[in-house]
Parts: structure tokens; C-alpha cells; sequence
């Protein structure tokens, strides 16, 4: 059969090839000035266009991309960003919305194409840098065995922040099938405001309890479809879904910080795998053999000691440098004792403090006295109403140590704690 | 280009066997005592050749490789060679229905068959039962039957290998020799600290890793084993990590791994061809090497894993390599998932136990030096001599020639 023939039994013949006047606006970069709706037969010659920049808001530019083959193609075609001033000059390094396997060539923006009958609306995310007044696009072909066929309205259209479902559900599940990776990048920020808008281990805002919402986040991204989770789950099945779509990196990394902090959440904080201790430091071991006098000096944990927390970053990293540094410290006050007082990152502070004495055999007194019933966050998906709640959701095993002891304001507080710990009495003291 | 890729290689076959005749008299041997061997075919990424062939002049054989079948006859009447086949599942590479292939494995058979009538003595080495992604099953048994019935020596390197491929077709037990896989002793790059190596891919001190190594293709089992992982999460409280690394498939099943695994952060992927230096990052770092394979007779990758002193998790099929090795191989039935869990548990249980700073298994990295390949070769092309006996590759006018050549008296 002609490639005519096949053309016209799929209906590919309805994409063009550039004319050559189109070639000629092209090489000045007005390409679709005159006619702005086009179906292109895409060939090996990049065309480009320039835009006037009325606004620096984010703005996209509608595009299909169709190929005459049965699979969609991945990185079929990609459209070089540059940006310019009122003077025509470069503004370097501005287009970084699409960085990902390819981050050394942070300018290109990568599309798929769809199969002829299953084509589907992609977009092309700008946001202008400061000052920047001129667009230009160039259009370029990214796999070169694949017919290819490409459609727009040669338009660049403001983002409507108002536009877009407003239900979380109803949002996400046309997001995901939008292959739009800047509506999920955002979508992926709205979650995570989303997740810190209600307390774990309460009802949830959709009315479900979130009990198991750490303990069971993957279990809980396969089981989306149609049913009503938890932010978290519905951010790791998004970046998921953009891992899959685009080999992102930055993708893998946020997902990777998800599930780092869910394992947190769920298994606690540990130092190493062994029985030994993995991260010992320079003469930790020969604190332990301080006299009693000198042992019981102790440190006072009330602070992060770490010099930039990263609240992005993946929470187990941070943490052990966080132990690393508490180690330091002890030693540095000639002590064998830890007295955690309450300031930023509580949770993580007491979690690393407890892997270290679990380890050492120091002593560890967690005032609790100003925390117990006070909020706690753990990066940035996770919050409790207050430290019972943690604890009755914390396999609190992992905490209760004969080396630890709890410092509580009153008997009343001293009551709560035995009741949602498995501590004896002698573990709990009362401020004097 | 030769065949070794080296460089634009004039010589033509007979010459090639002329120029071995001479380096093996020069190198001391006597000219009665003097080998060829030449195989077929030629595997540039898979380094068990050189490995194999590793002490042949030591042992009084030159090795080449046979640049095409019809290679052969070019030689003169009289000098006659050992031709060594490994891969045979080769002849199906250019057909595409039962018919070709058929027609194909013939034309092979024929051929080998020539090249006995000619002299040539005919050693195979069996390296799978089947191949492994075998689209002519019948034609393949076919030809393998032929193949066994041909051959003068058949290579087995699973002691159990005639009991496993009966089902089949059968070896003649007077024809087969047993030298088991070299291990990659001194063949790979190996200097990286495994601290090194973990903090390299990412990995802490608390991962349990897992490594699937080799090319991405559907009979490795690594599907079979994300499932595993599952698993293997709940008893590692999710500190489990699997490695896959190798180069890729074909696309549709890249695809489908990708499709897998993009929700996953407990996996680390990399596609693309690891090299000799690259190689010892992913071994070094891995706690438990797994070959999840359905079937395997014969495992580069767990031979690896032994070179590095990994413990490693093997179907049952593949133990009988690893019988000699006190601890470190642990197998499970193919295809059962609670059986390749609890494989993994154990394996990684040696591997946190037994297991040095450097994260090496001793007992296993002793093993490994053991069947070293200038050790396995020299057993070797010493088996290889028993079983040719008398045979006399030379003829009075090589003899004269090379003697000339090498100015060495006779």
C-alpha cells in the first residue's frame, strides 16, 4: 500500500508540510502571524516562532502531536524556550520548567505523540523571567523514525489561576490524565498543603481515618482509583504517574522524599542495620567510660544542630546528620546523658535522640512537659494535634527504653502518658 | 575489523591458524604437542571466553575465533582443528518462522557434520537447555540433539546438566566433560570501597540491597522479583532496596518495567551497559545478589556475585554449580514467591551476619579465588586434551612451515 493510501485511511493527511513561505516567517520567527491554527507534517527542519510578552504570568501554548504508529512515542518532538528583553537580548538559564533526565538542556520542553486517533492536548508551560518581553519557540523534532503530525492554535493563553476543579478528587483525577506536568507539579504543591491541613491519627477532612496513612501509603497509591485518599497517597501516585510520563529525576527525588518520611512515620528513625552502631563517632565509646559524676552532666537538646535543615530534603538524611551532630554535642558536654527540651523539630529531634541511646545505652529524659499537648509536624506531609496522638499511633516500643524517662508538668499529664505509653511509673518524673 | 575488535585484522583464516602454529612453537611447545581451537561464535560484551581460554598456550593451545562457519573450509586438508561451539541457538537469529528455522538448524547440522568428515574435532559448550528467549522450541531441541550426537566432547558446567536437560534431549555420558564457570577473580575492576559504592547509588547504611544484574529482558525474572520486594519491605520495615541494572531490552518490555516501577522509590534503575570498571559499584554496594531466573543452568551474574563475596539467591537448578560452596547460595523453586522470599531473608541474613567491613562474605570470596579463570581454563584445555587423545591437529607441511617460520628445529 502508498504511504498516500495510508495517509488518507488514517487520516494523517490532513497534516501538511511547511510551505515555503512558512519557511521564510519561520527563518524571521513569525511563523503562524498570518494563520494561526495549523496541522503541521513535521520534518526534519525546526521552525520557530516569537511572542510579545504582554504579561509575566504563567502562560501555555495548546499543542497536539500525532504519529501514524500504533505506540505513543516519548520525547517525539521538543521546543527550545528562549527568552528575550526589550533590547532582543538573551535571558540565560530562564526556562527551567521542564528539567528532568535531560537537566543539563533545562531550555527544552518535551512532548509526546499520541496515536493518530488517540491524540490528546498538551502544554507548553512559560513563565517568563523578569524583565523578559519576547518568547521565541523553536520547534524541533526529538525522535526522528516516527511520522509525525502536529497540530495548535499558534496562541499563547494567560494561566486562569481560578480555573480547575476545586474538589481535591475531582481535580486530580483529570489532572492525572492530563499529561500537563506543570498543572501536576502544582497540583503536587496543592497536596502537600493539603496534607497539612488536617491531623494524622483524627478524621480525616474526607472523612476517613488516616491511622494507617503513613503506615500504608503504597498499599494506598495502588488503591486510588476512584476512591477518596490521602493527599500523601494521591502525591505519590501523581509523581508516579510523572516518573513514568517523563523519566523525571526531580519527580523520582519528591518521591522519594514522600516515601522516605511515610517509612519514618511508620518504622521510626533507625541509625544503622546491625546491632553495633554504624555511626559512632571519634571517642563516643569512651564517653561510657566517664565517672559517674561527669556521666550524669548530660546535654541539654533543646535546639536543632544542625546548621540548615532542609525541609525538603529527605528527612532521614537530615536526621542523620542531626544524630552526627547530637553525638558531637554529647561529647563536647562530657556527658553520657540527653535531656530533649521542646523547640523546632521536635519529632525528629526525639526520634534521633532515641535511635542514639538505643545504640549507646546513654540516658535520654524527654521533657514533655510544654509538647505533650502541643502540634507536631514531620517534614512536610506529616502533622499531629499533639505528641499523645503520635505516641498512640508511634510503635512506641521503638521509644521506650529503659534509658529513657519522661518529664511531665503534672499528674495529670503523668496520667495521659501512662495511658497511651506502656511506660511504668518510674519512667515518668514530675517537674519539680 | 577481527573478530577481537583489536584492529583491521588482513589475515584470512588459514593464515590465522598458521601464525597460532607458530606463536604456540615458539612459545616452547613441542610441535606435536601444539592445539588449535577456534570458536563460534564470537561474544564481545561477555568476557567468559577470554576467561575460558585464559592459560590455552600455557596448555599448549592456541585459540581464535572462527570469523564465520564457512571459515573452515578455507583450511587445507590436512590441518586439522578443534572448532568450538558455545551459543548454537545462533542459526535462529535471521529466521522468523518454524520453516527457516528448521531448514536453518539443518543446514547447521550439515555443515558440523562436514567439518567432522574433514577431521575437525567438535566440542560444545552447553550453556543453557534452552535459549533463553527460544521463539522455535522444536527446531532448537532438534538441533541441540543433533548438536550432543555430533559433537566429539560436550563442556557441561552444572554437574547436574544431563539430568536437566532429559527432558529434552539426551548427552551421551561418554562425551561429556565437567568443568564448572570461572569465577571473575582479577577480570573485573575491583578497588571501590563499598562505602564508596553505597554512597555512589545512593543507598545508607541501613539498606538491605538487592541487585538484579543483566541485560533487561523478560526471562531474567526481575518482574518476578519487584514481587518478591513487596515482601521482602515487611520483613526489612521497608529498608530493603532492589538495584537493576543492565543494558536495555526491547521497548515493549521496557515499557512494562518502567510502567512497574516508576511508583517505586525502593528501586533504583539503571539501563545501559555496565562496563569491567562500572561493574564493581553495583557488586560492591548490593548486600544479596538475586538471579531470579525461571530457568538457568549456568549464571555469569552469580559467579559475579561469588567473586565479590556476595551471597546470592539461585533457582534450584543452579545449586549444583554452587554444591561446593559451604554458605553463601541460596536457592528456591522457580517460580514461587514464598520460596524466593524466603531465599532472599536467609541470603541477606548470611550477608548481615557473616559479612566483613567491606561487606564481603570470606568464605564465599575463598571459593571464588579457587575457580579463578587461569585455574578453571587450565583444568581446561587439560580435560580437553584427555578427550583428544592422540589427536594430531598438524600436518608435515604446517610442521615444516612454522618450523621454518620460527627458526625452531623439530
Amino acid at each position: 500500500m502508498s504511504q498516500i493510501a495510508i495517509d488518507d485511511e488514517n487520516g494523517f493527511a490532513v497534516y501538511q508540510p511547511l510551505s515555503g513561505f512558512d519557511q521564510y516567517l519561520s527563518a524571521l520567527g513569525l511563523f503562524g502571524l498570518f494563520k494561526t491554527r495549523r496541522k503541521l507534517l513535521i520534518e526534519d527542519q525546526a521552525f520557530k516562532c516569537v511572542f510579545f510578552l504582554k504579561t509575566l504570568k504563567p502562560q501555555y501554548l495548546n499543542i497536539k502531536i500525532a504519529t501514524d504508529g500504533d505506540e505513543m512515542v516519548r520525547e517525539a518532538m521538543h521546543v527550545r524556550v528562549k527568552y528575550f528583553n526589550w533590547r532582543m537580548r538573551e535571558i540565560a538559564g530562564a526556562h527551567t520548567f521542564t528539567r528532568g533526565r535531560r537537566g543539563s538542556r533545562k531550555r527544552l520542553s518535551y512532548f509526546f505523540a499520541d496515536p493518530f486517533e488517540k491524540v490528546k492536548r498538551q502544554r507548553l508551560w512559560l513563565k517568563p523571567p523578569e524583565g523578559a518581553k519576547f518568547v521565541v519557540l523553536t520547534f524541533e523534532r526529538g525522535d526522528y523514525g516516527a511520522r509525525l503530525g502536529f497540530s495548535s492554535k499558534i496562541k499563547l493563553k494567560v494561566f486562569d489561576e481560578g480555573a480547575g476543579a476545586k474538589d481535591l478528587n475531582t481535580a486530580f483525577q483529570k489532572i492525572m490524565v492530563s499529561r500537563d506536568r506543570m498543572r501536576m507539579t502544582w497540583f503536587v504543591d496543592r497536596l502537600k498543603n493539603e496534607a497539612m491541613s488536617f491531623y494524622q491519627g483524627e478524621t480525616s477532612y474526607q472523612g476517613e481515618t488516616s491511622h494507617q496513612g503513613a503506615a500504608s501509603y503504597q498499599g494506598q497509591a495502588r488503591e486510588i482509583a476512584g476512591q477518596q485518599v490521602q493527599p500523601i497517597a494521591m502525591a505519590h501516585k501523581m509523581l508516579s504517574n510523572m516518573v513514568y510520563l517523563w523519566h523525571g529525576v526531580e519527580e523520582k527525588r519528591s518521591m522519594m522524599v514522600i516515601d522516605d518520611i511515610a517509612q519514618i512515620a511508620q518504622n521510626g528513625f533507625t541509625l544503622g542495620r546491625h546491632s553495633s552502631n554504624q555511626l559512632t563517632l571519634e571517642g563516643a565509646d569512651h564517653i561510657n567510660d566517664l565517672p559517674d559524676d561527669m556521666a550524669a552532666a548530660g546535654f541539654e537538646y533543646s535546639a536543632v544542630l544542625t546548621p540548615t535543615w532542609d525541609r525538603a530534603g529527605l528527612m532521614s538524611s537530615q536526621m542523620r546528620l542531626e544524630a552526627m551532630h547530637l553525638m558531637r554535642a554529647v561529647k563536647e558536654a562530657g556527658g553520657r546523658k540527653i535531656t530533649l527540651r521542646e523547640g523546632r523539630q521536635f519529632l525528629a529531634r526525639l526520634m534521633v535522640a532515641v535511635a542514639i541511646v538505643r545504640q549507646t545505652g546513654w540516658q535520654l529524659v524527654i521533657d514533655v512537659s510544654e509538647t505533650l499537648l502541643s502540634e507536631h509536624a514531620l517534614g512536610e506531609w506529616y502533622r499531629w494535634r499533639s505528641l499523645k496522638d503520635w505516641l498512640l499511633q508511634a510503635d512506641t516500643e521503638n521509644i521506650i527504653d529503659g534509658n529513657v524517662h519522661f518529664l511531665v508538668r503534672d499528674h495529670d499529664q503523668k496520667k495521659v502518658l501512662l495511658e497511651v505509653t506502656g511506660l511504668t511509673k518510674e519512667q515518668i518524673d514530675i517537674h519539680k | 575489523m577481527n573478530q577481537i575488535g583489536l584492529m583491521e585484522d588482513p589475515r584470512n583464516f588459514s593464515e590465522v591458524c598458521i601464525d597460532a602454529m607458530s606463536a604456540l612453537v615458539s612459545h616452547g611447545h613441542s610441535f606435536s604437542d601444539a592445539r588449535l581451537l577456534a570458536y563460534y561464535p564470537y561474544v564481545r560484551q561477555n568476557p567468559y571466553q577470554k576467561m575460558l581460554y585464559a592459560s590455552a598456550f600455557e596448555n599448549g593451545f592456541a585459540v581464535t575465533p572462527l570469523p564465520s562457519l564457512d571459515a573452515v573450509d578455507s583450511l587445507s586438508d590436512r590441518m586439522q582443528i578443534t572448532l568450538h561451539y558455545h551459543w548454537i541457538h545462533d542459526v535462529f537469529k535471521r529466521v522468523s518462522r518454524p520453516r527457516e528455522a528448521k531448514k536453518a538448524a539443518k543446514a547447521f547440522i550439515e555443515q558440523i557434520i562436514r567439518q567432522k568428515e574433514c577431521g575437525h574435532r567438535i566440542l560444545w559448550t552447553l550453556h543453557n537447555v534452552l535459549s533463553h528467549s527460544a521463539a522455535f522450541t522444536e527446531e532448537e531441541i532438534w538441533l541441540r540433539q543433533k548438536m550432543a550426537d555430533v559433537s566429539d566432547v560436550i563442556h557441561i558446567m552444572n554437574p547436574d546438566t544431563p539430568k536437566l536437560v532429559q527432558t529434552h534431549y539426551q548427552l551421551p555420558a561418554s562425551k561429556v566433560m565437567h568443568i564448572p564457570h570461572p569465577s571473575y577473580t582479577n577480570v573485573y575492576g575491583d578497588y571501590i570501597s563499598r562505602a564508596q559504592a553505597r554512597l555512589e547509588l545512593g543507598l545508607n547504611e541501613d539498606n538491605i540491597a538487592f541487585l538484579c544484574f543483566g541485560s533487561l529482558v523478560p526471562y531474567k525474572g526481575t518482574r518476578f522479583f519487584i514481587q518478591a520486594l513487596d515482601q521482602l519491605q515487611e520483613r526489612f520495615q521497608g529498608r530493603a532496596r532492589l538495584i537493576i541494572a543492565g543494558s536495555k531490552g526491547k521497548a515493549d518490555f521496557m515499557e512494562e518495567l518502567y510502567s512497574i516501577i516508576s511508583g517505586r522509590s525502593d528501586i533504583i534503575l539503571y539501563t545501559d551497559h555496565v562496563d569491567d570498571q562500572a561493574l564493581q559499584i553495583f557488586f560492591r554496594a548490593t548486600d544479596v545478589v538475586a538471579c531470579p531466573y525461571p530457568v538457568s543452568l549456568n549464571s555469569g551474574v552469580a559467579m559475579t556475585a561469588a567473586t565479590f563475596g556476595k551471597p546470592m539467591i539461585v533457582p534450584e537448578m543452579l545449586l549444583p554449580s554452587f554444591d561446593t560452596l559451604s554458605t553463601g547460595a541460596v536457592s528456591f523453586k522457580a517460580g514461587d514467591l514464598d520460596s524466593c522470599v524466603h531465599a532472599a531473608n536467609e541470603a541477606a541474613n548470611i550477608a548481615l551476619c557473616r559479612a566483613e567491613a567491606g561487606g564481603c562474605v570470606p568464605e564465599i570470596a575463598t571459593w571464588a579465588e579457587e575457580r579463578e579463570s587461569l585455574n578453571i581454563s587450565a583444568n581446561f584445555f587439560k580435560a580437553l586434551r584427555e578427550f583428544n587423545g592422540g589427536f594430531d591437529i598438524a600436518n608435515d607441511t604446517i610442521c615444516a612451515s612454522a618450523a621454518i617460520n620460527q627458526g625452531v628445529a623439530l
